[in-house]
């Protein structure tokens, strides 16, 4: 099963310390394109997931092929990324299994007063919401769920 | 002089700068920053927080999760900086014992308080030591 999470953090303690337990993942791919090129950033993500997690940290085209991989869809695998346009372009390329759009648009940079606030956690400027759109015409799974003890809640679809 | 910042998911730093009050610690020389408890990037405060103090001398930052976002940010942003020291997974002993220090923090004063936090931490029986 492949979990794809959109998570402006990307490993961080909800999910190294919930997620991995809750979907008993075999591994973590971070698929970011600033994380895939930097090796101070490649070690503090290393550093954050508990030994034995396995973690794979890859540019998003990289992550694309990683996730073509037939040994990688027989596992659990949970792919972060930290914007929905990322998670779009995955999803267009790959089978996933389902997308969780769980933290999104608080931590880049820019003030979240000129976005569109979907979820507490979730807010999506212009760019982000036309990926979104995008998103959901190709996938029929995307879900908002922070913590595995939430109730999942759907976002389009049926 | 060193500075301390306490960094917390939430109210835990909040809740340390309660406890240090019962205790009647010095908080003169600490900053306590709850994080994500509202829709701002927690590393603003933190950084001007450490540029401020980082000209007057050491600044140890102190982290609830070794796993979690603000660990990995601080060391990110701080790694190349001999001034900056980083401590994850604090307890009420470990600030406690960082407060009373009045000479400029060094490793092995790090090192030495940790080894005698972290044996504050223990299954408590009857007998046991």
């Amino acid at each position: 099963m492949i979990e794809l999470r959109v998570d402006d953090r990307l490993v961080h303690g909800q999910v190294v310390l919930l997620w991995t337990k809750h979907l008993d993942t075999d591994g973590i791919i971070v698929a970011n394109d600033k994380a895939g090129t930097d090796e101070i950033q490649q070690m503090t993500l290393k550093m954050a997931v508990p030994s034995g997690t396995n973690i794979l940290i890859r540019t998003v085209s990289e992550a694309e092929k990683l996730l073509k991989d037939p040994r990688i869809e027989k596992m659990n695998i949970l792919v972060l990324v930290n914007c929905i346009e990322d998670a779009y372009n995955i999803c267009e390329n790959n089978n996933i299994d389902r997308v969780n759009i769980a933290n999104s648009g608080r931590f880049d940079g820019s003030s979240v007063k000129e976005k569109k606030k979907l979820f507490s956690t979730v807010y999506v400027n212009q760019t982000e919401e036309k990926y979104l759109e995008k998103l959901l015409k190709i996938h029929n799974n995307v879900v908002h769920q922070i913590s595995p003890d939430d109730a999942v809640e759907r976002i389009g679809g049926k | 002089m060193n500075k301390i910042l306490i960094l917390s998911h939430g109210e835990l730093a909040k809740g340390i700068e309660s406890s240090l009050d019962i205790f009647s610690v010095n908080k003169e020389k600490i900053e306590f920053f709850s994080a994500y408890t509202d829709d701002t990037d927690p590393m603003i405060q933190i950084d001007a927080s450490v540029q401020e103090h980082i000209q007057e001398g050491n600044v140890i930052i102190l982290t609830d999760l070794f796993g979690g976002s603000l660990t990995r940010f601080c060391l990110e942003k701080y790694h190349d900086n001999e001034r900056v020291h980083i401590i994850s997974g604090y307890n009420l002993a470990l600030v406690m014992s960082l407060a009373m220090e009045k000479e400029a923090i060094s490793q092995e004063k790090i090192e030495e308080s940790i080894k005698q936090a972290q044996d504050d931490m223990k299954y408590v029986r009857l007998g046991g030591k």
